[in-house]
């Protein structure tokens, strides 16, 4: 059987790495765009933009709350959630029932699929390092 | 800060919105659907050519919301068997 010699990616194939990661979390898409799928980058972008201002839009921005389990799912939208979150608790806002359970059944769903495009972009810029050192 | 300009921004954000517990609030769920479809198939597919893309997303959407019904028919079915 052959055998595949491991492929050896340098400190500048790591930091990309890690900027496609940290960019992909910051403003979904990002990571798409930095190597080079700008048609997927805007694709990511309106759809989890558009995932997470209708779950806010349906139970406000109180559905943001720290103290909640669901507060870390949201944070994988963007760490710019914090801001909401700080927001949210400054102006004393409230919401319950259904809205506020849609709501965060949105926002957090958002999240979760940011994190699969991060996790993907990362995927695609170590191939795309891989293909480099080859 | 919160800054005025902040505040008028976000009020449309400020309030939940109405929802009843109708049967009407389960169609909430449909662009919640709509977007899983359109990133998980993102993820999928290696190069995006829009009629493709689009029909691959329908495909998608479609299966989720059928295998929906068809699991919320099952329960239903299964509660009046065994409640009544």
């Amino acid at each position: 059987m052959e055998e595949i010699a491991p492929v050896k990616i340098g400190p500048k194939g790591i930091a990309f790495l890690l900027i496609v990661g940290l960019g992909a979390w910051w403003i979904p898409g990002t990571g798409h765009w930095l190597i080079g799928q700008p048609k997927k980058a805007a694709i990511i972008f309106l759809s989890i933009l558009s995932a997470f201002t209708l779950g806010i839009w349906l139970g406000s921005i109180a559905v943001i709350d720290a103290g909640t389990p669901w507060y870390w799912a949201q944070m994988l939208n963007s760490p710019l959630v914090a801001y909401f979150a700080h927001l949210s608790s400054s102006l004393n806002l409230e919401s319950y029932g259904k809205p506020r359970e849609i709501g965060e059944i949105y926002t957090a769903i958002a999240g979760m699929l940011n994190l699969l495009c991060v996790v993907n972009a990362v995927y695609l810029a170590h191939n795309l390092n891989i293909k480099k050192a080859d | 800060m919160i800054t005025d300009t902040n505040l008028y921004i976000l009020a449309g954000f400020t309030a939940p919105i109405h929802i009843g517990t109708t049967a009407g609030a389960l169609l909430l769920a449909l662009p919640l659907i709509a977007v899983i479809a359109i990133i998980y198939k993102v993820t999928k597919i290696d190069e995006i050519k829009f009629v493709h893309f689009v029909r691959q997303v329908v495909i998608l959407f479609t299966s989720i919301v059928v295998f929906m019904i068809l699991a919320a028919a099952i329960i239903f079915g299964i509660i009046k068997i065994t409640i009544g």
